[in-house]
């Protein structure tokens, strides 16, 4: 058996802007139109965000007010249960906690850059140290199961209690990586 | 890195007679896969040989780091400082001499655009699997998970064979697929 997920629109509930509704076909055995949602912009996904659909665009803009220069292909943050009702031109990375979103904090967007590029990950945490929940951290790397991304760039060094699982980079290789952006911030 | 940057970067080598092949991290933001902050390029063993009389006496040039493998130049273009990191092709050519590995390059595995002459990323992979880092690995399965294409690591190994590295890269590869099963997990 396979479970289907999708957005209903009550009369009682117009949140959901018709602009990023896509219909699905009315099966004889569904009498209420079930929609998945579509959102190929950042507007889109600004307008399902506002209506409280879990979603959440990660890209280079966020990461930047974050300390850290890196540009990449955005990433739509969007939940297990939803996954497959949000239908996107951009990547979909999965948070198995819906919780976070739309409203990530900065532990769920470590938890997301460790996803995309855990080195970046960790020049993100070493930069805003004194924003870092570390409990939260912690917690959010056991749900979203990213231990062994996190263990691989030494997360643990600032996340007291957070295990370790699979084999890290070398402390001397970290080093450089740390030293080598924290050259150019000086430079900026 | 804009383009505009490493454009600069090139020109200015370019300027003082240097044959470059932009190599890197700036390959793999030209080929949308991540991005860089500064410009490695291959030059020419005997370029290589004369960069501290290059660097050292142009103004341009903010600060400069002379090593036997890698240069690092900081360039001042308007309000701003690109670094560039100048390779020595000798360290990556293995049985061949470095100038025969930049002839390679230039011949078989680059194609000229408009920010100057760019590697194929298959280049930029044997280098970061030559060096022996696990920080390159990590980078390189980044790239991939930024669209980057997994053939690239055919081209790598052909490169190897070229320049008899074969074993050493070999050995890399075993440890990026190690690194693979860490990495992608369930999810």
């Amino acid at each position: 058996m396979k479970t289907s997920v999708a957005f209903v629109r009550s009369d009682s509930d117009r949140r959901l802007p018709r602009e990023i509704l896509v219909p699905e076909a009315k099966a004889s055995h569904r009498p209420v139109q079930r929609f998945r949602v579509r959102l190929d912009s950042k507007a889109d996904v600004d307008k399902a965000a506002k209506a409280h659909v879990p979603v959440y665009l990660f890209d280079s803009e966020v990461v930047a007010k974050l300390g850290y220069s890196w540009s990449f292909k955005p990433k739509l943050l969007v939940s297990r249960e939803l996954a497959d009702a949000v239908e996107s031109r951009f990547q979909k990375l999965v948070f198995h906690d819906g919780e976070a979103l739309p409203n990530p904090t900065f532990e769920d967007l470590v938890v997301a850059m460790l996803k995309v590029n855990r080195l970046g990950a960790r020049q993100m945490v070493r930069k805003n140290l004194g924003q870092l929940d570390r409990n939260r951290l912690l917690e959010r790397v056991l749900v979203e199961k990213v231990l062994p991304l996190a263990s691989r760039v030494r997360l643990d060094d600032f996340v007291p209690g957070l295990p370790v699982s699979g084999p890290a980079l070398p402390r001397s290789e970290l080093r450089r990586e740390d030293a080598m952006v924290y050259s150019r911030n000086l430079e900026s | 890195m804009r383009p505009a940057h490493i454009r600069a970067a090139v020109k200015f080598l370019e300027g003082k007679g240097f044959d470059v092949v932009i190599v890197g991290g700036a390959v793999m933001q030209l080929r949308g896969s991540g991005s860089t902050e500064d410009v490695d390029l291959f030059v020419t063993v005997s370029d290589y040989g004369r960069l501290e009389e290059v660097l050292l006496h142009d103004t341009s040039v903010v600060d400069v780091k002379l090593g036997d493998e890698t240069s690092v130049a900081y360039l001042k273009l308007g309000g701003e400082k690109i670094r560039i990191d100048i390779l020595d092709p000798s360290y990556f050519s293995g049985e061949k001499t470095g100038d025969e590995f930049f002839d390679y390059v230039k011949r078989h595995w680059s194609k000229e655009e408009t920010v100057g002459r760019v590697a194929d990323p298959a280049v930029v992979w044997y280098t970061r699997l030559f060096v022996k880092k696990e920080a390159y690995l990590d980078r390189i399965d980044i790239d991939l998970g930024q669209g980057a294409k997994i053939e690239w690591l055919d081209g790598a190994q052909e490169i190897a064979n070229y320049l008899g590295t074969k074993e050493r890269i070999r050995e890399q590869l075993r440890r990026l697929d190690e690194l693979f099963k860490v990495t992608r997990g369930p999810d």
